[in-house]
C-alpha cells in the first residue's frame, strides 16, 4: 500500500530530514511511527501526501509512483489518503455534521450522496448525537472524532494520523486510538505517527522507529523503545 | 467534476459581502478605467463622423488674379469643370466675396467699412467628390498664369483629426494604467478574502478538492467584480452622451452619440471580465501551490 525506495529528503541549508528510508508497508496493516520531534515522521506524511517532493529515492502509494503523479492528479492521490492532524484543524463556524459533509462537498460529492456517508462515519467514530454542535463545544477528543470522520468519510484506502493524540490526555489518547484499531479493521490501511509511549505500548502493533531520519527499527508487534 | 453552481455563487458572494469597502474599490477603479474607455471608443466615431461631414463640406477656393479677362476665366471654369473629380463649380465675384466677408464680420463693422470691396479676388469655390482630389486640381491649374492661389482646408481637418489621434493615445494609456490598477484591486481583494478562509482552502487541498474548486468562488468574485464595474460604466456611458449631444449645434452629426453601440457594450462587459477573472486568479495561485 506504501512503499519507499531509497527515500531521502533534505531541506534548504543542508537538513536531514529522511536519509535512506525503505518501508514497504501492505494493505490493511496497522502501523506505528515512532520517534522524537524532528526525527523525519511528518516530513514523510508530507511526502506520502505530495506536499513535499523527496530529494532522492521513490515513493510508491497504492501502487503509484509519486514522482510520476501529475500535479492535477495530486488531489485525487490525497482522496484515497485520509489525513488526521494535532491540532484537529476544523471549522469553527461550521457544525459537526457540516464539518465533516464539507469534505465531501468540496470533491464535488451531490447532496443525496452525503448525507448517508456522513451519518455512517460519525456513528463510527461515536459522534451521533452530536451532529449540530460546535467544535468549540465539544471536548478535545470529541474534537479530534470530527476529524477522523473527516478524514474517513468517503472511505480513503489509507489513513494516516500524524500526532493525533498530541493534544489530548491519556485516558481520551487511547479511545482515539480505538478508534483507529476499529477503523483499521474496516481493512484502511492506519499509519500513525506519534510519541506516546503508553499508547503503542498498549497497542502491540508494528512500530517503524525514526531518528534524525533514519530508520533504526522496524518491529512486528513491537513496544515504544527500550529507551526512558 | 461536478459543478456545485450553488455553492460557487454562495461562497462568491459572501466573500463579496465580507470585503465591503475593498469590493467597492475593486469596482469603482474598474467602472472608470472602463468608462473612460468606452468614452475614448464614443470620441473616435465622434470625430470620424465629424471630420467626414467637415471634409465633405469642404471646399476648394481657386482663387483668381484681378487681371484676368473673361475668356481666361472662362478657360479656368472649363478646365474645372472637365476633371472627372469635380462635382461642382460655383464664382464667387469680388463683390460677392466681400458681402460674405461682411456677414462673417458683421459684428466688428470695423473691419470692413473702410475697406474697398475691390481687394478680395473673385474665386471658383470647387466641390469635390473625394476631398483627397485637391491635387488634381492643383496639376491642372497650378501653372495656369490667370490662377493667383488655389486653397482648400484640408491642413485644418487634418489639425483636428492629429489631435484627436493624440488625445486617444493618450487616453488608450490612461486606460491600460487604469485597467491594471483595477486587476491590482480585485486581486487585493480576492487576496483579503482568501485570507479569512485560509483554513478552509488548506482543508479543502487536504481532502482532495481540486485547484479549480478551490478557485472558482473567488474567480467569480473577481469576475462579478468586474461585471458590475462595467455595468457601471456603461450606465455612465449613456448617460454621459445623452448630455454631451445636447451641447453641440444641430449642424454637427451626433449619430455617434445615440445609444450605445453594441461594439462598446461588447468590449465594456468582456473587459471588465477579464480584469475581474485575472485579478482573482493572481491572488489565488499564490495559495494553491501545496
Amino acid at each position: 500500500m506504501i512503499r519507499t525506495v531509497h527515500l531521502s529528503k533534505v531541506y534548504r541549508g543542508d537538513v536531514k530530514a529522511l536519509v535512506d528510508v525503505n518501508i514497504e508497508i501492505a494493505k490493511g496493516e496497522f502501523v506505528f511511527l515512532v520517534g522524537p520531534s524532528g526525527s523525519g515522521k511528518s516530513t514523510l506524511r508530507k511526502i506520502m501526501t505530495k506536499e513535499e517532493e523527496p530529494t532522492e529515492g521513490q515513493v510508491y502509494v497504492a501502487g503509484r509512483p509519486l514522482d510520476q503523479l501529475p500535479s492535477w492528479r495530486v488531489p485525487y492521490l490525497r482522496r484515497s489518503l485520509g489525513v488526521v492532524f494535532q491540532d484537529f484543524l476544523l471549522l469553527e463556524n461550521k457544525t459537526v455534521y457540516e464539518n465533516v459533509a464539507f469534505a465531501l462537498e468540496v470533491i464535488g460529492y451531490s447532496e443525496p450522496r452525503v448525507r448517508p456517508l456522513v451519518l455512517q462515519a460519525l456513528d463510527l467514530v461515536g459522534l451521533a448525537g452530536k451532529h449540530d454542535r460546535l467544535p468549540h463545544e465539544l471536548s478535545g477528543g470529541e474534537q479530534q472524532r470530527v476529524s477522523i470522520a473527516r478524514a474517513f468519510v468517503n472511505r480513503p484506502q489509507i489513513l494516516v494520523a500524524d500526532e493525533p493524540t498530541g493534544n489530548l490526555d491519556p485516558a481520551t489518547s487511547l479511545e482515539i486510538v480505538r478508534l483507529l484499531d476499529r477503523i483499521n479493521r474496516t481493512g484502511t490501511t492506519v499509519v500513525m505517527a506519534t510519541h506516546d509511549h503508553a499508547i503503542v505500548d498498549a497497542m502491540r502493533r508494528r512500530v517503524i522507529e525514526l531518528e534524525n531520519g533514519y530508520i533504526v527499527r522496524d518491529q512486528d508487534r513491537g513496544v515504544y523503545g527500550p529507551r526512558d | 467534476m461536478a459543478l456545485k453552481v450553488g455553492y460557487f455563487v454562495k461562497e462568491a458572494s459572501t466573500n463579496l459581502r465580507r470585503n465591503k469597502l475593498m469590493t467597492m474599490a475593486a469596482v469603482l477603479t474598474a467602472a472608470v478605467s472602463l468608462l473612460l474607455l468606452g468614452g475614448v471608443l464614443t470620441l473616435g466615431d465622434f470625430v470620424s463622423s465629424i471630420t467626414r461631414g467637415l471634409e465633405n463640406r469642404v471646399e476648394v477656393s481657386v482663387f483668381l488674379k484681378d487681371s484676368i479677362t473673361g475668356p481666361q476665366r472662362d478657360d479656368v471654369k472649363s478646365t474645372l469643370t472637365n476633371l472627372n473629380v469635380v462635382r461642382g463649380v460655383t464664382f464667387v465675384s469680388k463683390q460677392q466675396a466681400f458681402d460674405e466677408f461682411k456677414d462673417l464680420y458683421r459684428d466688428q463693422p470695423a473691419l470692413w467699412q473702410n475697406v474697398d470691396p475691390d481687394v478680395l479676388p473673385a474665386s471658383f469655390r470647387v466641390r469635390l467628390d473625394d476631398p483627397k482630389h485637391v491635387d488634381a486640381i492643383r496639376s491642372a491649374l497650378g501653372s495656369n498664369p490667370s490662377v493667383d492661389e488655389i486653397v482648400d482646408q484640408r491642413a485644418t481637418v487634418q489639425r483636428l483629426v492629429r489631435f484627436t489621434s493624440l488625445l486617444r493615445t493618450f487616453s488608450v494609456v490612461m486606460i491600460v494604467v487604469l485597467l491594471g490598477a483595477a486587476v491590482l484591486l480585485i486581486a487585493n481583494t480576492t487576496q483579503l478574502a482568501i485570507y479569512a478562509r485560509r483554513k478552509e482552502i488548506e482543508i479543502m487541498k487536504l481532502v482532495g478538492a481540486t485547484n479549480w474548486f478551490v478557485r472558482l468562488p473567488f474567480m467569480l468574485e473577481g469576475v462579478a467584480a468586474g461585471t458590475a464595474g462595467a455595468l457601471i460604466a456603461l450606465v455612465l456611458l449613456g448617460l454621459g452622451k445623452t448630455v454631451a449631444r445636447s451641447q453641440f449645434p444641430a449642424w454637427i452629426p451626433t449619430i455617434a452619440l445615440h445609444g450605445v453601440a453594441f461594439g462598446q457594450v461588447f468590449w465594456l462587459v468582456i473587459l471588465g471580465v477579464t480584469v475581474g477573472a485575472l485579478g482573482s486568479a493572481v491572488a489565488v495561485r499564490r495559495f494553491l501551490e501545496v
